[in-house]
């Protein structure tokens, strides 16, 4: 009873923030609503026992990615309230068409299924001594070992497309370079004269 | 009164529409797409875990991961690629990009 009425606050908390990111005309608030919503989710994973899932939602989600959002927003200028207004009531009869479509389909197969005829063959069961993460790594280390493997790849490619993307190279910047620096010869920078006494030498 | 699966998929059904939503009223501005497609896989996560848990299949977690990866990544170069097309273009708008497609009439 407790964790049902848990459920229904948390359900309600997030759906309305969640209503809050898309109608927000100020996108740092539509940004601290996201974060909300993704803290409410955690709540909610931890309400039905997954929790290492929970607080890598709150670590990766809340932490990295809203503060990466909360970086560009605050780095770039852009001129938000005048056009949501204007856009508003141009797409309102297709987002209300494609979202009843949308959303009668979906509850509908929602509240038609089954759960209990449906069981995937090579189901890996959590082992219930052990404690959720426990479970998670057990699983993770041994079955999805290659896919995990993957999944550092994949950030290894993000992180090298968005420092080759955002580098730049300044014309100004007085900096070494360090090729030129080695590839210089003696001849460049060091010229032998024999100096007459009394006349100098011509530079 | 227990909380079943149906309550978290209807729950992840309300989520996703509301993401659709913000794809469509954000049409602008590329920002707001970023967020609502997160919102999108935010309630994926939640259908994956809520399976999981209540099949008893670990597997759906492991998998939830997996997209949070997929997720953080595409954030960050959706977000690289945006500031470099802001110091090129002046803004973000993406209606009047066209660039690489036919001029419009």
């Amino acid at each position: 009873m407790f964790s049902a009425i848990m459920f229904y606050i948390y359900s309600a908390i997030l759906l309305t923030s969640a209503g809050m990111v898309v109608c927000s005309k100020n996108l740092v608030h539509a940004l601290l609503f996201l974060i909300l919503c993704f803290v409410n989710v955690a709540c909610l994973f931890i309400l039905i026992g997954a929790e290492f899932l929970a607080f890598i939602l709150i670590i990766i989600y809340a932490g990295a990615i809203a503060i990466l959002f909360l970086f560009v927003i605050m780095m770039l200028d852009i001129g938000f309230k005048k056009q949501l207004k204007k856009e508003w009531k141009t797409y309102l009869p297709m987002a209300i068409v494609v979202c009843l479509v949308l959303l009668v389909e979906l509850i509908m197969t929602d509240i038609s299924f089954d759960p209990g005829t449906f069981i995937a063959e090579g189901a890996v069961s959590a082992e219930s001594q052990v404690s959720n993460t426990h479970a998670m790594g057990q699983v993770l280390y041994t079955k999805y070992f290659l896919p995990f493997q993957v999944c550092g790849l994949i950030l290894l490619t993000a992180m090298i497309g968005a420092i080759v993307l955002n580098l730049r190279e300044r014309k100004q910047r007085k900096m070494q370079s360090p090729m030129e620096q080695t590839n210089v010869s003696v001849s460049d920078v060091i010229r032998i004269t024999s100096v007459i006494s009394k006349n100098g030498v011509q530079l | 009164m227990n909380i079943e699966l149906h309550h978290f998929l209807v729950l992840s059904a309300i989520l996703f529409m509301t993401g659709i939503i913000g794809i469509i009223f954000h049409r602008r501005n590329i920002i707001g797409v970023f967020m609502a497609i997160e919102l999108i896989l935010l309630s994926v996560i939640i259908n994956f875990t809520a399976f999981s848990v209540y099949q008893g299949n670990i597997s759906g977690q492991i998998f939830s991961m997996f997209i949070l990866t997929v997720a953080a990544a595409e954030t960050a170069l959706g977000l690289a690629i945006l500031t470099v097309y802001f110091r090129n273009r002046g803004s973000v708008d993406i209606e009047a990009e066209t660039l690489i497609g036919e001029d419009k009439p």
